[in-house]
């Protein structure tokens, strides 16, 4: 199945997140397009900034993502998500600030009617895992693997459309879907601190602290993430630490080595916390 | 002319609950189009079709009947016999001239003040688009 | 028939300033003064003022005025005030319109020009009808000396016993399987910390034992219809499969059956009862249930039948079946209470993810000395907390939730807090949004706990959650701000209590639907006023007593049970009520003999003439609802103030 995909900025320099969504989907039959000659989405910055200039960088992806035909944005960003649906809202429910946009892009020869669903892969996957060549075999991951699934803030917060967006469920309900049993626990929805990681980082060490630990409190001994910064900042903010790290992995990582696909496909050497520590 | 019309309706309502809605409108001062004149009859289930022609022949923009929902009538089930008696006039009004839109029925609970106020600003709005009453004009012609 | 050339006195009424100056009010009487058959009109600050009304009685002899009508505010306000003058005057009080000016043209219109052109079309449209008025003429009839209670906490236990101390015939249905509602899971009470069984275990007692009290646990009302001082009222009586008159109360059948695990709903889930059950020891009537879903031989078709074995009684009886049984009331009073609002939904307070986060009502049953742990306040591991955290508001203040403030739950977190204090010695900390103590002894009691050492924080918590920072202590972590120091606290505890708001009980809309009174958008039943009746419903003969009218304390709960018997009662002692005057009537000289209106009537209350060849209508059943009238094919049907020539009258006007 082919999608519209906007990849977001920090994506190509994540640790192993492209090669192992490549990986991944490759298995499956998702085929990401990228929405050509995509730009930034200005991510929290531009709207703290400006309204208009964020909801133009946003409005130039949807017109430009309508024009090449997708009904809907995927990304595999946090950020870019909640950006993008943010703008989405905003445009949808007031026509003023959609001509707004719509007068600027016209230098481009670009129109947007309305702006387009926007959805993060981990929902693609399991909202179309029955039409997707989802692998029948047993799940490859060891049993001492214990994976605790982590959201961030942004993918529930604030335009949320997440189910349960408080302590949601869909990222244990795509692990379970490859045959793995995420451990209960309660950090999955707090914050890591996102950019403010580099500025505070003092600060920003409790929230990363305090997340490991609730999660090795419920003995997880792996993380997965779904959003570039999230993944860093928790790998990252372990390296302070003694002898407890828990390796921190993009979800695309965990369902690949779940599916059995080689590890040197999955950029799991890019890991900072590496995962030797538990085995593999 | 266009912009000083000023539609007059008849509003049509049952004393348990669109009236007690229209009381709770006022008492929580909401506010809706001055067009809506309100005659309170004890239920829908008295409204005679010839109360709705006459209107209609007499010059009201449009009729509005309002009703308790159903199976919440004070008097069981006069609402459906009101929405089946209703239902067989529209015809009857396109033979007379009139727009069916002219002439609308809704559910609005005795609690419901808010949808009181906003259903009278929708009916108004849809009056307001189809102009004056067709008889008015002819009258005037 | 009704030859007098009407002479109508129209009056307007400024009502202080909420008609005027927004409506013109000497214009609309100016203007009123022109229409055809008036021959006074004036306007006046209070219509509804004892000077008003002298108004109209002066006027009415010394204009030998025949028709009145008042533009003020709206008839189900004043109409009756305004009826009265006329008969005082010795004017028929059905020659009388009233035309609401307030409610349907000041109050909802900004622009003053409009609502004066309203209002005065409004006045003419009652002016044009109140031509075609004509005396009406009522009868008085019997009304049926017994009440039926809908709900047996402590609203329709006082309701009960005081109807029936007056010597009355009252029926008490409650569907749980004993009376006693909320208020009988409580320990201490507030603001006075009496034990709650002391003061509500005789009153059960006094209930059960009433010679006038006929109590239906078990039971529902599946049907009301009827009219004030005649109800009929039919209840299921749901299969206990006990026999009431056999069983003794022994409770041996509760102790041998083999179905121990069924979580008891009374207990909130904490503690376990067998399949045949009691709710609490206390329980009113004493008689158990056996609960079919649960039970072996019933649910599950398997050889079991050890209660029955056990009985001396002989009481089981396992072919019970639902029972109907129809009554016939002169009143009724609804009290059917609340429902505890259900947490579960509040994902960040944790309730039903962590073990040591309790509901309110919970925490009632923790801190009962018939509860599950005796009145032990300990966690579920057996230990004494050291710290618990009292969070109030949940559901209530809350617009994603319950948009009102619960009234009780400041009060009873107070109560909650110096629990804990006297019994545990743990620390309290309390969190609330502002703190309401608003009654007799309230303040005073909030002062005292304040004394006592707990700590109140204002501010809502923002999660409850099992992530801490230091495990030795306590297992959770409430996160939230101090609103008046503005800074962010982490509080370790070791237990967490969720004072829920109060909502509507379960089934409350079917109820107001079956009684055909209405509830608020909150779904708490309306009262006929605010202020000036808060027991009765615009239905006459039906009253409301307790929580199911708006969430309050148990003072005021049973302040207004007394009160609903007391209009109950007053209603029975008067013997008789006046028939409504709006009812239908057939003229036998136009009736072709048709019979569609006897299709049409929702209670058959036309029959055929067959000598006549005409439909006669029975006054007595006739509620006026007009389908035969809106029916009749030869316009021989008309229900009396509403009249085609009347309803006609009052469109021409407005269209004029
Ligand atoms: C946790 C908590 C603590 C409280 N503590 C205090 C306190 O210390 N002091 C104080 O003054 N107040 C306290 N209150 C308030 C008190 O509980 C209420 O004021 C009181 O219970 C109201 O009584 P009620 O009879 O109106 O309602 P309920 O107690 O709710 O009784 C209603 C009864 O009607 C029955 N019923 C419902 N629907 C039907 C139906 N359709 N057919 C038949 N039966 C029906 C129910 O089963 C129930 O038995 C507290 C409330 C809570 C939640
Ligand atoms: S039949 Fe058995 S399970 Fe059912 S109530 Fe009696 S003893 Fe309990
Ligand atoms: S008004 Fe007519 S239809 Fe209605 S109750 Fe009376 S007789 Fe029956
Ligand atoms: S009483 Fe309201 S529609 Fe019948």
């Amino acid at each position: 199945m082919i999608y519209g995909f906007f990849p977001g900025c920090a994506y190509q320099a994540a640790a192993g997140y492209k090669e192992s969504v490549d990986a991944v989907c490759g298995l499956l039959g998702i085929e990401l397009r990228e929405i050509e000659d995509w730009n930034c989405c200005g991510a929290t910055a531009a709207f703290s900034r400006s309204q208009k200039e964020a909801l133009v960088l946003t409005g130039r992806l949807f017109a430009l993502a309508a024009r090449q035909g997708f009904e809907e944005i995927v990304t595999v960003c946090n950020a870019c998500y909640s950006t993008l649906k943010k703008a989405a809202k905003l445009l949808d429910g007031q026509p003023a600030l959609l001509e707004q946009v719509n007068r600027v892009m016209a230098a481009e020869g670009l129109l947007l009617e309305h702006p387009l669903p926007v959805k993060h892969l981990l929902e693609v996957m399991l909202r179309d895992r029955s039409r997707l060549s989802w692998p029948r075999g047993e799940c490859r991951l060891p049993e001492q693997v214990k994976v605790a699934a982590y959201y961030g803030c942004q993918l529930t917060r604030p335009w949320q459309d997440v189910p349960r967006a408080l302590r949601p469920d869909i990222l244990e309900s795509l692990l379970e879907a490859a045959g793995i049993e995420a451990v209960d626990h309660s950090a999955r929805t707090l914050c890591c601190g996102a950019s403010h990681a580099v500025a505070y980082s003092g600060r920003c060490q409790v929230l990363i602290d305090r997340i490991i630990n609730g999660i090795r409190a419920k003995g997880g001994n792996l993380v997965t993430t779904v959003c570039p910064l999230c993944q860093f900042n928790l790998d990252q903010g372990q390296q302070g630490r003694a002898g407890d790290k828990v390796p921190v992995t993009y979800f695309t990582q965990v369902l690949g080595l779940a599916f059995g696909l080689p590890p040197e496909k999955l950029g799991l050497k890019k890991l900072l916390v590496p995962l030797k520590r538990i085995g593999l | 002319m266009e912009a000083s019309f000023e539609p007059k309706i008849i509003a049509l309502v049952c004393n348990w609950c669109t009236y007690t809605a229209a009381d709770l409108a006022g008492t929580s001062r909401l506010k809706y189009p001055a067009n809506v004149r309100l005659v309170r009859l004890m239920c829908t289930g008295m409204i005679d079709v010839k109360y709705v022609i006459k209107a209609l022949l007499d010059g009201a923009d449009g009729v509005f009947i309002g009703g308790c929902h159903p199976g919440d009538c004070h008097y069981i089930n006069g609402n459906l016999k009101a929405r089946k008696r209703i239902q067989g006039v529209g015809s009857i009004l396109e033979s007379f001239g009139f727009e069916p839109q002219r002439l609308a029925l809704r559910w609005i609970g005795a609690s419901e003040g808010p949808e009181f106020a906003h259903h009278m600003t929708e009916f108004v709005n849809t009056i307001m688009q189809l102009g004056p009453n067709p008889s008015k004009a002819r009258m005037i012609l | 028939m009704n030859k007098e050339i009407p002479r109508i006195g129209v009056y307007v009424c400024h009502c202080g300033m909420n008609i005027a100056p927004r409506v013109d009010v000497e214009q609309v009487a100016e203007f009123a003064s022109r229409l055809d058959h008036v021959v006074v009109a004036r306007d006046y600050k209070f219509m509804c003022s004892n000077p008003g009304q002298e108004l109209i009685v002066e006027d009415i002899k010394a204009h030998n005025l025949n028709r009145v009508v008042v533009a003020s505010c709206s008839p189900r306000m004043h109409e009756a005030t305004f009826r009265k003058a006329c008969r005082k005057a010795g004017l028929s009080p059905y020659n009388f319109q009233m035309a609401n000016i307030r409610e349907q043209a000041s109050w909802v219109t900004d622009d003053s020009r409009l609502a004066t052109a309203k209002a005065k079309d409004l006045v003419a449209a009652a002016v044009g009808r109140v031509a075609f008025h004509r005396p009406l003429q009522t009868r008085r009839v019997e009304v049926n000396k017994s009440v039926l209670v809908i709900g047996g906490g402590i609203a329709g236990i006082q309701a009960a016993i005081s109807a029936a101390d007056a010597g009355y015939k009252v029926y008490l249905v409650e569907r749980e399987p004993s009376i006693g509602g909320h208020m009988a899971k409580f320990d201490k009470t507030f603001p006075t910390l009496d034990c709650a069984a002391c003061i509500m275990t005789p009153k059960m007692v006094i209930a059960g034992q009433h010679e006038n009290i006929e109590l239906l646990t078990y039971s529902e009302v599946v049907g009301l219809e009827g009219f004030v001082g005649n109800y009929k009222a039919r209840i299921l009586k749901k299969p206990r499969y006990v026999d009431e008159d056999k069983c003794t109360g022994c409770g041996t059948c509760m102790e041998k059956c083999p179905t121990r695990r069924v979580p008891s709903g009374f207990e909130e889930g904490l503690a376990f009862r067998p399949a045949i059950y009691s709710p609490f020891p206390q329980a009113v009537p004493k008689t158990p249930v056996i609960d079919a879903e649960h039970c072996r031989l019933l649910a599950k078709n398997k050889r079991c039948g050890v209660c029955a074995k056990f009985c001396e009684a002989d009481a089981i009886d396992f072919d019970q079946k639902p029972q109907y049984l129809d009554l016939t009331v002169g009143a009724v009073i609804v009290a059917t209470g609340f429902a505890a609002f259900d947490p579960s939904s509040m994902v960040q307070y944790g309730y039903g993810i962590y073990p040591e986060v309790y509901t309110s009502l919970q925490f009632e049953r923790l801190n009962n000395a018939t509860g599950p742990t005796a009145g032990q306040i300990v966690m579920k591991n057996g230990q004494v907390p050291r710290k618990v955290a009292i969070i109030h508001c949940v559901g209530s203040r809350d617009r994603n939730h319950l948009p009102y403030c619960s009234r009780v739950c400041c009060m009873y977190s107070l109560k909650f807090a110096h629990l804990v204090r006297e019994k545990t010695g743990a620390e309290v900390w309390s969190f609330y949004i502002d703190m309401r103590s608003p009654g007799k002894l309230y303040e005073e009691f909030y002062n005292r706990v304040q004394a006592e050492g707990v700590h109140a924080v204002r501010g809502k918590v923002a999660m409850v959650t099992d992530i801490v920072d230091d495990p030795g202590r306590g297992s959770l972590t409430v996160v939230a701000e101090n609103t008046l120091t503005g800074r962010n606290l982490r509080l370790p505890v070791d237990m967490v209590i969720l004072s829920v708001g109060l909502q509507p009980a379960e089934g409350a809309g079917e109820v107001a639907r079956m009684a055909g009174i209405s509830a608020d958008g909150d779904g708490w039943f309306t009262e006929l006023h605010a202020k000036l009746a808060p027991v009765n419903t615009p239905t006459a003969g039906i009253f409301l007593a307790g929580c199911c009218q708006g969430p309050k304390d148990i003072p005021d709960t049973v302040a207004q049970a007394m009160a609903a018997a007391g209009q109950a009662t007053a209603l029975l002692a008067a013997g008789t009520v006046e028939t409504r005057a709006e009812i239908s009537s057939i003229d036998p000289d136009i009736c072709s003999g048709c019979k569609s209106c006897l299709q049409v009537c929702p209670y058959n209350a036309i029959y055929f003439d067959e000598g006549r060849q005409v439909a006669v209508v029975n006054d007595a059943l006739c509620q006026g609802c007009g389908s035969c009238s809106a029916t009749c094919p030869s316009s021989a049907a008309a229900v009396a103030q509403f009249n085609d020539s009347q309803v006609m009258a009052e469109i021409d006007a407005i269209l004029a």
